[in-house]
């Protein structure tokens, strides 16, 4: 049965972005570190002082949250965050609303629009672990009424899209998506339906993590991080040595807009959105499905609903975390996807912001958005040998000449839930 | 009855309170030793400060013991935070109920008064 199309859907574009990531805090410092394949990720000593065998992260530049109190956080001077705002923040939300200070200002959306009924918050974050922590520790110690009553608000995974409707006043939908690493690509994905289904005009897209000992000491438990100490030989996505990946957080925000309504108001439009497609592997909690069953079949029905045929996608931005078993997985799904003799070219921007978990969704949309605009093919850091399984892919491990028109981004998340979605260059008319 | 502060206890006061409005360290170190409770609206005053939006920091300064605190840009979540922290200085419990019923600077001043007068007496 041919997939069911909506009549007349509206069409939905990209009118702003904002980045707090590890390769840079705006937008001018991601479209460099992405051009010139600049690392963000480093050498962590905290992860040494906590005797555990990983060494890297893709650490936020220019914030500190040295202790709980949020009068002693220090975060770019170019914003100022109202104390009462900061009371019920964790990082991620800091993050955050940088983030969306970028993207409102890029999209020049005055405050009655961001403050609207039809206008929206798509969000994801796992919360704060971190505060999590310290709080209920010091609930253990002092009894809850001698503690901070936002607490909550501000360590529990909701945390991002909460502070957010009350920051920005956000009168539209607002809801938070819980998909591990694929959250924040299954918020891109309502936010694009629920404009086209003519529910809302605007929906922001967010997704946001911590980046500290207590969002990456979990992931040691799991075996699935890079026990390399060299940001120049790891993480490696596609290659042969590839052990695993690195940690990042920070915070991506997209303007998701109804182009009818970005045409009224006449801000420069970065790109569409064109489809988006969901499945799951139905295999195992942790482990991808070996031949990346739920992602191939994630990006078929993103190819189908963008009404587009297999050979127009020319980049994909692999959910690529640099994982023996993930990569191959992904590899073997795109092989399976996309059969003409030359396929889209592939690459992992993880290799240098490492994996923003549930943010890893929206940053990447957002790179994709950056790539088609800009005009440049992302790269994929760290390939000395390529894996031999991989090689009639065209993985892209130096730069080329290519200006992408039709952009895919992947993204898979723990229990086997996969994502994919389809951006396009954006020509005036 | 005056007690003694060990090392520890002080620096862990300093630290704490650093961010509230110059001498309010100082005044709580000195509240804890000498039990002398005139010193607790000028605490007060600092835990205030520190809270409240740079802009009202001035008023603060200047606030009667008349002023409702909510002239001072206050909410009820900045009034409880001020509380968490007034407990921690004073080493006292405020029950909700007590706080229900202050309204001015000069109501939370003799609450808290009485409270610690109590709790260090009963001591």
């Amino acid at each position: 049965m041919p997939p069911q199309t909506l009549q007349n859907p509206r069409r939905v574009v990209v009118t702003g972005l904002g980045f707090i990531t590890s390769i840079g805090n705006n937008r001018e410092q991601v479209l460099t570190s992405l051009r010139e394949l600049r690392s963000g990720i480093e050498y962590y000593p905290e992860l040494e002082r906590s005797r555990v065998p990983v060494r890297l992260a893709g650490l936020v530049k220019g914030f500190s949250f040295p202790e709980l109190r949020s009068d002693e956080w220090t975060y770019p001077a170019t914003y100022n965050i109202p104390r009462e705002y900061l009371r019920s923040m964790g990082p991620n939300a800091v993050y955050g609303y940088c983030a969306m200070q970028q993207a409102i200002k890029e999209a020049q959306l005055p405050p009655e629009l961001v403050s609207h009924p039809r206008t929206g918050v798509m969000c994801a974050s796992a919360g704060s672990p971190w505060l999590s922590y310290e709080h209920m520790e010091m609930m253990l110690e002092k009894g809850p009424q001698r503690c901070n009553p936002m607490a909550m608000v501000a360590s529990i995974s909701g945390t991002l899209n909460m502070n957010f409707v009350a920051c920005f006043g956000i009168k539209g939908h607002s809801l938070g998506f819980s998909s591990a690493c694929a959250s924040s690509a299954h918020a891109l994905g309502e936010a694009f339906d629920r404009i086209r289904l003519n529910r809302q005009d605007i929906v922001f897209v967010a997704g946001a993590e911590d980046c500290n000992l207590f969002s990456i000491l979990p992931f040691v438990g799991t075996r699935a991080l890079t026990l390399q100490s060299d940001p120049a030989v790891s993480p490696c996505a596609f290659d042969k040595k590839r052990d695993g990946f690195v940690v990042t957080g920070g915070a991506a925000v997209l303007v998701l807009e109804e182009l009818e309504h970005a045409r009224r108001r006449g801000v420069p439009i970065q790109s569409e959105v064109i489809g988006w497609g969901e499945a799951s592997d139905g295999y195992s909690i942790m482990a991808p499905d070996p031949e990346g069953d739920g992602l191939g079949r994630a990006m078929e029905a993103a190819i189908n609903e963008a009404g587009i045929s297999p050979g127009e996608v020319d980049y994909i931005n692999a959910h690529g975390t640099s994982t023996p078993l993930g990569d191959a997985a992904e590899i073997r799904a795109i092989k399976r996807v996309f059969t003409d003799d030359k396929g889209p070219y592939v690459s992992s921007t993880k290799s240098i912001t490492g994996h923003g978990l549930s943010l890893a969704g929206a940053m990447e949309a957002g790179f994709c958005s950056l790539a088609l605009q800009e005009r440049f093919t992302p790269v994929s850091a760290n390939i000395t040998e390529l894996d031999p399984e991989f090689a009639s892919v065209s993985i892209v491990s130096a730069p080329i000449k290519h200006e992408p028109r039709v952009a895919m981004t992947n993204s898979s998340g723990f229990g086997g839930t996969n994502v994919s979605a389809i951006l396009r260059h954006w020509d005036e008319g | 009855m005056p007690a003694e502060l060990t090392a520890e206890e002080i620096e862990k006061l300093k630290h704490d309170f650093r961010r509230c409005r110059e001498g309010t360290p100082e005044a709580i170190i000195n509240l804890r030793r000498s039990q002398d409770s005139s010193l607790i609206p000028e605490i007060l005053r600092g835990i205030v400060w520190r809270y409240v939006r740079p802009e009202a920091r001035e008023q603060v300064e200047q606030a009667s013991f008349d002023a409702p605190l909510s002239s001072l840009g206050m909410d009820s979540l900045m009034m409880l935070e001020v509380v968490l922290d007034v407990q921690d200085a004073l080493d006292i419990t405020v029950e909700d109920e007590e706080l229900r019923k202050v309204k001015t600077f000069g109501d939370v001043s003799e609450l808290l008064r009485q409270r610690f007068t109590a709790v260090h007496k009963a001591a």
